[in-house]
């Protein structure tokens, strides 16, 4: 953070030295500024895109549902209305900042403009910064449409069929939550062994010579190569859980807030030998409960099953059901009723049979690292679905002191079962949904600026239909980023010089190209997560001030070497 | 140095060739050319279609780069933000924003010249009042007529009050109110000591208000010089007086005759069409009829008549005491005729016709010849024999009756 913060400020003395930011450099940049966003809003751009994306907003609802449930809709709500209002300012952007530059050239508007004092920088930064502002407001309009939506839909009551309906929305939804991975599995000390063993008895060899030999490598090279994909097995090994086995997780860095509610409540029903107590409680405390989260009754934690608004159903373990604390308890009686603070754990499991579309029973039990504390839970049947997400809910205290929780899987059913450590999270609420609106409209506004700045820098010196045509072929190579980094790293093991030639032209355009997608899409929002500052910091720097400023900076040189008239003799 | 400070535009052998996409040269636009325009100059640029006249605007405001040669505009590069700081320009056509109202476009480019706010609204309101659009200036540039869009392109190029303009074909699309007043701010501007740069296919507007032209054909200078001393015809001398009768024209005709003189045409002298329209649309306003064009128009503007700013040497101090309005003359002055001056230098026969002409005037009873103007470049001469012009633009000057 600190690093970026310092390269943010290198840039800026060198812009101020530059003389950048003298007051009438500001002061001309700001002109054509207001100027090209008035242009553009007049241009009525504005209001098409406003209309348009209100009716597509207004239509989502009723058309993509998810998976039935209201968070589930106001998830896939939020996935869908912002990819589209990121698609259509994304047009918008690009159509805009080409036209605003090469339109005026063409009709000749920077006859009276370019003539003024005004360097040439100062024309295009100012056409930049017009677009982005309009841009800006375009992004506003939409985030007020999408909270709109998103809180009009949390409000209906024919969707929230059960309280935990609207329990659920709020805690994974319209929350922000910071998510933990597990500890990645260590395996080293095994990865050493085997190597040993393999050199001692005389197969190492001969692998590393079947792997230069296969791919072109030299000994080296092939020997890393080796050691990497033995590393890589290990780990799935590791990932892997038997029938009846388990697998044990570690998290670290987990600070959840504290601070629980103790109400005082009245025993409604008592099933001892099947561990279920029913109790009435005070709607403040109600709200603060989950169906299939902790609650504490008379100092032993239950799991909540059914919830009502003034009142709920908990499972107990039948031993504590016999323990000092439930076992007097009838129905009228009075209970100590406490809602604790809670976690989330996000889990995926995927059998190894490759079927799909099962069910799988699942059992955990969490613990604080010295094991002094517990909680069981066990999901209820038909089981955890395979490859989905599976959200359980448990007691926050279970992290200790310094953030640390194990949490151990077991496997009850009779297929194998791969629980990528990807895939396994603790998630803890930090913030509330509005602060995260306005961080990814932020990140989306970001990469709009670099979408902006690729637009003025192809008006700078193109048509309009060229500059858009140039725009639009290169958000191609932006979403196949990934895959053009792949690609060089696999020509890179030829040794044919022609080959490195394209391996490096790949290289410059994977770092040329900005992760726009690390800006544009709204994968924190929809997931519930908060957007990590160190993440925002890192889209400023990289997409916006670097990638960003290195193309209105060659917009500024290629418009500056232009003639802005053409023959007329 | 020396020489660029001494001039406001100053070109050396400028070129400019304009190539196609495979860089083959397409065509010359401006060939060789050296100028030197000077300070508190009114200059015309003359030429038929595709002489190079925008071409060479063009290079001077930087928006064109040279070929060959070099440019200089008080003394620096016409892409110095410094130097265009100094400079109003109204294009050929106005290219102005659509989708902006006068008071805006005004507004937009005053900005630009990072005037304060205060400042900025005043010289929009009196520009505005200026050119007449103060009534329609919150209708947006798109919905004026061509003629009302060359007003607010001329208020946007006097919005810094320059020192040095530039107008290409400035009263194109203007009525014949808007080219008078015109030409009115022209002067103004040139008392000022404003140096203008005029290209014009109108040759009357050049012919009453430059002071030098540079013709051009085929991107090279063809002829340049003072307008006097382009349109001067020694050989001819034109008289203009009351009406005479047959019997007084037949003594004059005798008094030629002995002169070894005759007469070449003897005529009533018409009202020029542009007075009679300056005074129907004058006497239109008075009665307050209502138009949703342009209006009359005030004075020009009150940033404009000011004085212009302190000289910035010694020897501009002595020019503009050099210019300063004469000191009124003394009585045994004022009553000398014109013809006790200094003669001018003109054959000796001309001398006594108008010797002559002058005594039967005195007997008549008539007054003295007014002084000489300052200025007498813009009115006092003769209709021109516009030979030279005419014959270098091949016709250009059809549009203007004999």
């Amino acid at each position: 953070m600190i690093w970026q913060v310092a390269v943010i400020a290198g840039v800026l003395l060198m812009l101020g030295a530059a003389g950048m930011l003298r007051p009438s450099a500001v002061a001309a940049v700001w002109a054509v500024a207001r100027q090209t966003f008035t242009q553009c809003l007049r241009t009525k751009v504005a209001a098409v895109f406003g209309v348009l994306l209100a009716a597509c907003l207004a239509a989502l609802p009723a058309v993509m549902v998810g998976d039935g449930t209201l968070a589930g809709r106001i998830r896939t709500f939020l996935d869908y209305g912002t990819t589209i209002a990121a698609v259509l300012l994304s047009l918008v952007v690009i159509l805009l900042s080409v036209g605003v530059v090469s339109n005026d050239v063409r009709d000749k508007h920077v006859f009276l403009v370019c003539v003024k004092p005004l360097a040439r920088w100062q024309y295009v930064a100012g056409r930049w910064l017009g677009v982005v502002m309009l841009a800006c407001l375009l992004l506003g309009l939409s985030g007020a449409m999408l909270y709109g939506m998103a809180e009009y839909l949390r409000g209906r009551d024919d969707l929230a069929v059960r309280p935990e309906d609207r329990r659920a929305v709020d805690t994974e939804v319209l929350a922000a939550r910071v998510g933990v991975a597990p500890r990645p599995p260590d395996v080293r000390a095994e990865l050493v062994r085997r190597v040993e063993r393999s050199k001692a008895d005389g197969s190492w060899a001969a692998a590393v010579e079947s792997y230069r030999a296969g791919r072109g490598l030299d000994a080296m090279e092939a020997e890393a190569k080796l050691i990497g994909d033995l590393r890589r097995e290990l780990e799935t090994e590791r990932q892997s859980v038997a029938p009846r086995g388990s697998l044990t997780l570690r998290f670290s860095g987990i600070h959840a807030r504290r601070g629980s509610l103790a109400r005082g409540g009245k025993v409604v029903g008592v099933a001892g030998d099947k561990g279920l107590l029913e109790l009435s409680c005070p709607p403040a405390l109600a709200q603060r409960l989950l169906v299939g989260g902790p609650v504490r009754v008379n100092e032993r934690t239950g799991v909540v099953r059914r919830l009502w608004a003034t009142g709920f159903l908990a499972s107990f373990h039948l031993e504590d059901m016999r323990a000092p604390g439930l076992a007097e308890l009838r129905g009228g009686s009075r209970a100590e009723i406490v809602a604790e603070p809670t976690i989330q754990l996000s889990y995926k499991l995927a059998p190894l049979d490759g079927s799909e579309g099962k069910y799988l029973p699942a059992a955990w039990e969490i613990s604080t690292p010295d094991g002094r504390e517990m909680y069981y839970y066990e999901e209820p049947l038909p089981g955890a679905p395979t490859d989905m997400p599976v959200t359980m809910v448990v007691p926050a205290r279970l992290a200790d002191a310094n953030g640390e929780l194990v949490a151990r899987y077991f496997n009850p059913s009779p297929a194998s079962v791969m629980m990528n450590f990807r895939d396994v999270s603790v998630l803890y609420v930090v913030g509330t949904f509005e602060p995260n609106l306005l961080k990814t409209l932020l990140l989306m506004a970001m990469g709009l600026a670099f979408l902006a700045a690729l637009g003025t820098m192809s008006g700078s010196f193109l048509s309009f239909p060229v500059g858009c045509l140039l725009c639009f072929s290169v958000l191609p190579f932006w979403l196949m980023r990934y895959l053009l980094g792949q690609a060089a790293d696999v020509v890179t093991q030829g040794g044919d010089w022609m080959v490195h030639v394209l391996a490096g032209v790949l290289y410059v355009m994977r770092i040329l190209l900005p992760d726009l997608d690390a800006t544009l899409s709204a994968s924190f929002l929809v997931d519930g997560l908060a957007v990590p500052w160190a993440h925002m910091a890192a889209a400023a720097l990289m997409t916006l001030a670097v990638r960003g400023g290195l193309l209105l900076l060659l917009a500024c040189w290629l418009f500056s070497r232009r003639e802005l008239a053409r023959v007329q003799v | 140095m020396v020489e660029h400070a001494d001039n406001v535009v100053l070109t050396r052998k400028l070129t400019k060739v304009f190539r196609d996409f495979w860089l083959r040269e397409k065509v010359t636009a401006v060939a060789d050319l050296d100028l030197a325009i000077h300070p508190r100059e009114v200059f015309g640029l003359l030429g038929p279609n595709g002489s190079g006249k925008s071409t060479t605007l063009k290079l001077v405001l930087g928006l064109l780069f040279p070929t060959r040669g070099a440019v200089w505009v008080f003394g620096r590069r016409p892409t110095d933000v410094a130097t265009k700081a100094r400079i109003g320009f109204l294009p050929e056509d106005s290219h102005l924003y659509p989708f902006l109202d006068a008071r805006e476009t005004l507004d937009f480019y005053g900005r630009l010249f990072h005037q304060r706010r205060s400042e900025r609204r005043r010289r929009v309101e009196m520009l505005l009042d200026m050119v007449g659009l103060a009534s329609v200036a919150h209708r947006r540039i798109g919905e004026y007529s061509k003629g009302m869009q060359r007003r607010i392109g001329l208020a946007q190029a006097l919005i810094n009050d320059p020192d040095l303009l530039i107008l290409d074909e400035p009263t194109g699309g203007m009525d014949p109110l808007g080219t008078r007043q015109f030409k009115d701010l022209i002067a103004t501007l040139a008392r000022r000591g404003k140096t203008v740069i005029l290209s014009s296919h109108l040759l009357a507007d050049v012919e009453d208000v430059c002071d030098r032209v540079c013709i051009l054909y085929g991107g090279r200078q063809q002829a340049l010089g003072g307008v006097e001393e382009l349109l001067h015809t020694p050989a001819r001398t034109q008289i203009t007086t009351d009406r005479l009768d047959e019997r007084t024209l037949e003594r004059l005709a005798g008094v030629l005759a002995e002169a070894g003189r005759e007469i070449v045409e003897v005529s009533s002298p018409r009202q020029r069409l542009e007075e009679v329209f300056l005074r129907t649309v004058r006497e239109a306003q008075e009665r307050r009829l209502r138009t949703g064009g342009a209006g009359a128009g005030g004075g020009v503007a009150e940033f404009l008549r000011q004085a212009g700013p302190p000289a910035a040497d010694g020897r501009r101090v002595i020019e503009q005491l050099v210019a300063a309005p004469p000191q009124a003359p003394s009585a045994t002055e004022a009553a000398a005729p014109a013809a006790e001056q200094p003669p001018p230098p003109a054959p000796p026969q001309t001398d006594k016709v108008l010797a002559d002409l002058l005594e039967a005037g005195r007997q008549k009873g008539q007054e003295p010849a007014p002084a000489e103007e300052k200025h007498p470049r813009r009115h006092a001469a003769a209709p021109p024999d516009r030979s030279v012009i005419d014959g270098l633009l091949g016709g250009g000057g059809k549009d203007r009756k004999p």
